[in-house]
């Protein structure tokens, strides 16, 4: 293998990506070639030592050493009786769990098929005493256990045909009538339940119908906010199906691609990443991400990432129930850099939830104040005019 | 690890290293440095990376190729890769 082929394959060996027999043939190489042995290892050098900056923050060699001697002395420590005892237990108290189970199992299941296997009625005795019966097998049951038939069966006694007919005919038409009467109220009440169902049933259908119709006042009022920036917002979709899994897979890639991009301060492209993902987001489920995201940033002190991503929430997501919050935040993040114009827009938007007017119509005040000696301050050169 | 807590030198060394990487890394030609960053932060195999930014796996491993070597000629007049790794 000549040294063009094997510095190709390289990259997938410092990664382990490579066939074995790939793998064979670049060591064999390697082996023989000093000129690409060391440029593996300066490759992994550089691996290695990006992997630091990402894993290991700028910290405590202290701790460090903490931390690797407790864990040497752990590794260190033998097992006392009772660790030693529990490893070999472990396994003798799973077989037993297991056996006791199936045997459970296999009990329920055994009751399980002789109660299906009981004995029938028998239709023929009862038959025979009611020839001309209109009764269901069920009452005939009953009957038999009022001992008006099978009578014959007992010893001594008389015949089940030596009943009298006109009494036993008489009871039995009472015992029917009941059981005509308890089954229409049955009916009865089996209509009022499915009627009841049938009506919640309606009830959701219709709420479910009605997406732009929520109970909280602040909402629907929220549906009159224009979003904060100029760029035409994506109309909320209806509750979504569920993704697809290559839909989900790429909306996920873009927008993790997104994050580096806004870890490493090039906003533009990460917008345009993030962008890329909120199309392929079918259930609107970014938004809390985005959001969370922002949240994130704004604690680091990084206002101008928030910003982006509480933007993207607005701009995509006007239903997002947590909108406020994200308004609220946004103007905060405006306040931040000092951009008091867009802090007093976002500030004035916020006015039209109930709950949060009155912090509105403060954070309004202090805004203005603020602009104003902003304005001063550049009328006297302090600051650079915009 | 043992060996840096020891050596004050080498640690110092090792994080000047590391603050030079970072400014090669941002100096990287974009496509490369989204290849590099892809595998290197996020740690996404090179079949994923290729579906992520749209081209072949072939062609992503050729641009994370030429990220490293571009890295390795920015590093390499400041540090001796052998004392760093």
């Amino acid at each position: 293998m000549d040294c063009n082929r094997a510095e190709k394959l390289l990259v997938g060996y410092l990664y382990q990506e490579l066939s074995p027999a790939e793998t064979v043939r670049i060591e064999k190489h390697l082996e023989s070639c000093s000129r690409c042995a060391r440029t593996l290892e300066n490759w992994k050098a550089i691996h290695l030592g990006f992997q630091r900056t990402v894993e290991e923050p700028p910290s405590a060699p202290y701790l460090k050493e903490k931390i690797l001697a407790t864990a040497r002395q752990e590794l260190g420590r033998k097992n006392t009786f009772f660790e030693n005892f529990y490893l070999i237990l472990k396994p003798a108290l799973i077989l037993p769990v297991m056996l006791f189970a199936a045997l459970a199992v296999f009990l329920i299941f055994q009751r399980n098929t002789q109660m299906a296997q009981a004995p029938k009625p028998q239709p023929a005795a009862v038959q025979e005493t009611a020839p001309s019966s209109r009764l269901d097998p069920d009452t005939e049951n009953k009957l038999r256990s009022l001992g008006y038939v099978g009578e014959d069966q007992q010893a001594g006694s008389r015949s089940a045909k030596e009943v009298s007919k006109p009494s036993l005919s008489r009871d039995r038409n009472e015992l029917a009538d009941s059981m005509e009467a308890r089954k229409q109220d049955e009916g009865r009440e089996n209509d009022v339940a499915v009627q009841q169902y049938d009506l919640k049933a309606k009830t959701e259908t219709l709420s479910k119908d009605r997406p732009s119709a929520p109970e909280p006042s602040y909402v629907q009022e929220k549906e009159t906010i224009s979003p904060p920036v100029a760029a035409s917002p994506v109309p909320a979709q209806p509750p979504a199906p569920a993704e697809e899994g290559k839909g989900m897979e790429v909306k996920n890639a873009a927008f993790k691609k997104a994050q580096v991009y806004f870890e490493r301060n090039d906003l533009n492209k990460g917008k345009t990443e993030a962008e890329q993902a909120i199309v392929q987001d079918k259930t609107g489920s970014l938004a809390a991400e985005f959001h969370e995201a922002g949240k994130k940033y704004q604690s680091n002190k990084e206002p101008e990432q928030a910003i982006v991503q509480y933007n993207l929430v607005l701009n995509n997501y006007p239903y997002y129930e947590q909108s406020p919050d994200v308004i609220l935040r946004l103007a905060e993040a405006y306040e931040q850099i000092g951009a008091y114009d867009k802090a007093l827009n976002s500030y004035q938007q916020l006015r039209q939830y109930p709950a949060l007017k009155n912090t509105a119509d403060q954070k309004i005040g202090e805004m203005m104040k603020k602009r104003k000696a902003q304005e001063q301050l550049r009328s006297l050169g302090y600051v650079d005019k915009q | 690890m043992k060996d840096d807590h020891a050596n004050p030198e080498k640690e110092y060394q090792q994080r000047s290293f590391d603050k030079a990487l970072q400014e090669a890394v941002d100096q990287l030609p974009d496509e490369q440095r989204e290849v590099f960053l892809l595998r290197e932060q996020m740690n996404l195999p090179f079949e994923e990376i290729a579906k992520v930014v749209g081209c072949l796996p072939s062609t992503a491993k050729s641009r994370m190729r030429y990220a490293l070597q571009s890295i390795r000629e920015k590093l390499a007049n400041r540090f001796s890769m052998a004392d760093i790794a």
